[in-house]
């Protein structure tokens, strides 16, 4: 497999990207390997190894630290492929969360680790770690926990914010390091890790400015919100797709379900949400780099994107009746996630904020 | 122009700004505190409307005589000839000032009929029509809708039977918009009692002043009469008014469709946030700002308008051919949707003054707004229609038992 080089990438190139990550989807991560490793709680190291090979790990670092420089819109490409069979693997925490934190720090050494195949992640929802100075400025010695980290068992290198006497500043934890222990969640969505992080002495690199941990989180934010978004609209898009094609299928009064308006309108309705939302992906996709509206526009999109794939699976199981509330069925795995995606950067009300705050309400 | 080497555009916008300067003020320099309605198919008397009408029909003359009017049209029919890039430059710089407000009779004699009639209608017919109707010299509005031919369009029983060399009409249309200020009307009549409703409809341009033709509004329920009922007593029209083939009506009013959708398009992909806005604005006058309810209520408005306005414009980007296809339909839906979020977050702020009128500027004028939303979810293909449409075209699920 060759590595995808993404710079300057034409409209025709990101179709072929998108052509070969769907293929390798289908090859690697269809969703009945998905399930299969989600019931067994496995990690895919072919999968894994696959999209570092490919450069979607690297998706986003700069080519100059061995990535394949890629743009929002690539990211966007990606991220809708892989939302189709709920393949992730540690995507969306590598390429969407930490690198942009990385990148943004300038930690070229750390950028070339992920590059290389290294997994990150960003703990996201705060928690109560303190920082202690060392002998080494850049060093910080660390205590207390923090919850609900993305891929925090698979993870090589986990980013999160430390409380220093000079404010919240940012810290790479290696995960292999003394006195850093991580607890698996039982996670409602099956196809995504979450765990406690526990620090007790456990020794951590500065990313960044001291007391520069806010900057650096608005990146992540930003960026997992497009990934997010784009995803969720996969999601919403690929649930709509199976219902409409069980609606024509299953018959009852003598007639395809799908020939009955409200069976139909039920489909329109999740149409239109998806249509909207793709929409506003498309649209944050082809804003530049630096674009002013950017973190206003991505948490437009995924706040529409949670709409359509929450409202679309849970639409899709009722539009599939008895055998979509199976646990052999699908549905749930879906269902699972487009509702745990919606907790991933913060709840409704902070994101409601986030958009109006960007409005200077 | 039309010949020889397609200008600069930025020429061609600097040309525009300053025409513009010379004949609108610019919204940021309005004086007067701007209008406080905020309707759809809102109220105001017949002869309000007139006003409005001639105001704007007058504003597109000048447009089109300084050739800013019809940008994307040939010459042959008073246009410039020019990329639709350039159109669409024009609008963004016209939004910027401040401009006779719209008619919708106009919209649609504009952006629907005269496209519609470039479309199907004979050489001799285009240039008969195209230079006035580009010019609002000449307007025309649509006669579709019947009595007994709401949602099911194929059931129309508006006849027109062969009289000598010409054609006599009768029967009735309604929801006829601006049909008391149009000079004529294309309407889809059934020339065939027999065949099914892609043979049996035929369409005809009809002068609305012509014997036999009564026109009466009717009052909505805004209390505004921007519809019409119209009587069609024996009225005669020449062979030479015939729109497209006989038995041809089904696609003439599919072209129409094709371009409605376009319009509607148009508009909401350029829609601003003037209802967003003016909400903010209430909320601060109310001191609600910092209200939870409304904060959720604003996001989700705001969220509503951006993804619309969107969608429209990726509708338009990937529209075949220049026209859009049942896709489309989503954005009507968004579009009722996002009024009625408005409305609800109005009568919100304003608790009793949207109820009764305490003569505050900016206030009992949302509830116009509010009667106006149920005409927006039927008008044009109601929220089921558009729902089906969707369902059956997009989607491609089976078609239901008719």
């Amino acid at each position: 497999m060759t590595q995808t080089s993404t710079a300057r990438m034409t409209e025709e190139d990101r179709t072929a990207l998108a052509g070969a990550v769907r293929t390798l989807v289908d090859d690697l991560a269809p969703v009945d390997r998905v399930r299969t490793l989600a019931e067994s709680e496995t990690v895919d190291a072919r999968w894994w190894r696959a999209m570092v090979d490919m450069g979607l790990a690297g998706l986003l670092v700069p080519e100059a630290q061995g990535g394949s420089g890629g743009t929002h819109a690539e990211l966007v490409a990606v991220a809708t492929e892989l939302g189709r069979t709920l393949a992730d693997g540690g995507f969306l925490a590598t390429a969407a969360l930490a690198t942009p934190v990385l990148a943004a720090a300038g930690e070229n050494g750390l950028l070339q680790q992920i590059a290389q195949g290294a997994r990150a992640t960003v703990a996201l929802h705060g928690g109560t770690i303190s920082g202690v100075a060392t002998g080494d400025d850049r060093m910080l010695e660390l205590h207390g926990d923090v919850d609900f980290v993305l891929d925090a068992d698979v993870a090589d290198m986990i980013l999160l914010e430390a409380r220093t006497d000079r404010g919240g500043t940012m810290v790479a934890v290696d995960a292999r390091t003394a006195g850093l222990s991580v607890q698996r969640r039982t996670t409602l969505d099956l196809t995504r890790s979450q765990g406690l992080v526990r620090l007790d002495g456990a020794r951590g690199r500065v990313v960044g400015r001291p007391g520069g941990s806010a900057t650096l989180l608005s990146r992540a934010l930003t960026t997992g919100a497009i990934a997010l978004a784009a995803e969720q609209v996969a999601v919403a898009r690929e649930v709509l797709r199976r219902a409409v094609e069980y609606a024509g299928q299953r018959v009852q009064f003598g007639r395809p379900i799908g020939s009955f308006q409200a069976v139909k309108h039920l489909c329109a309705d999740m149409l239109v949400r998806t249509e909207l939302a793709r929409a506003a992906v498309e649209h944050v996709a082809s804003l530049p780099d630096g674009d002013d509206r950017l973190a206003l526009d991505a948490a437009l999109a995924l706040r529409s994107a949670h709409q359509a794939a929450v409202h679309a699976a849970t639409q899709g199981i009722h539009v599939h009746g008895g055998i979509g509330f199976t646990w052999e069925h699908d549905s749930h795995l879906f269902f699972r996630r487009a509702h745990a995606d919606a907790t991933v950067l913060g709840t409704h009300a902070a994101q409601t904020e986030r958009i109006l705050s960007a409005l200077g309400l | 122009m039309g010949v020889g080497p397609v200008p600069d555009l930025a020429e061609f916008v600097r040309r525009a700004r300053s025409w513009l300067d010379e004949n609108a003020p610019r919204v940021a320099d309005r004086t007067e505190l701007p209008s406080d309605r905020v309707a759809v198919f809102g109220g105001g008397s017949r002869e309000q409307e007139r006003e409005r009408f001639e105001a704007l029909r007058e504003w597109q003359r000048r447009k089109q005589d300084a050739g800013f009017g019809s940008v994307s049209w040939p010459a042959a029919y008073g246009g410039s000839g020019l990329p639709i890039e350039f159109e669409d430059a024009y609008s963004e710089l016209e939004s910027q000032y401040v401009t006779p407000e719209p008619v919708e009779v106009l919209m649609i004699s504009l952006s629907i009929e005269s496209p519609t009639i470039r479309t199907v209608a004979t050489d001799e017919q285009k240039s008969r029509w195209l230079p006035g109707l580009r010019r609002g010299d000449l307007v025309f509005c649509q006669l579709f809708s019947e009595p007994g031919a709401g949602s099911d369009l194929g059931a129309l029983s508006l006849s027109a039977c062969r009289d000598g060399d010409g054609w006599v009409l009768r029967g009735q249309k309604v929801w006829t918009s601006g049909a008391h200020l149009a000079d004529h009307g294309v309407i889809i009549t059934r020339t065939d009692r027999a065949a099914s409703r892609r043979q049996a409809l035929t369409a005809f341009v009809v002068p609305m002043d012509a014997p036999g033709v009564t026109i009466r509004p009717i009052r909505q329920m805004t209390d505004g009469t921007g519809f019409n009922e119209v009587f069609f007593d024996d009225v005669k029209v020449g062979d030479d008014l015939r729109l497209g083939d006989v038995g041809g009506g089904w696609s003439v009013a599919m072209t129409i469709l094709g371009f409605e959708r376009t319009a509607v398009a148009r508009d909401l992909g350029a829609a601003g946030t003037d209802l967003f806005d003016r909400l903010v604005a209430l909320a601060r006058r109310c001191d609600r700002i910092d209200d939870p309810t409304i904060r959720t209520a604003l996001a989700d408005l705001y969220l509503r308008n951006r993804t619309r306005s969107w969608a429209a414009q990726r509708a338009l980007r990937q529209a075949t051919g220049g026209l859009l296809g049942p896709e489309s339909s989503i954005l009507k839906l968004s579009f009722s949707s996002e009024l009625q979020a408005a409305g609800d977050l109005a009568a919100e702020l304003l608790g009793p003054a949207f109820a009764a009128d305490n003569g505050q500027w900016g206030t009992f004028a949302w509830s116009e707004l509010m009667c106006g939303v149920p005409g927006v979810r039927l008008g044009g293909g109601t929220d089921e229609i558009q729902k089906t449409t969707l369902a059956e075209h997009v989607l491609g699920m089976p078609k239901e038992s008719r």
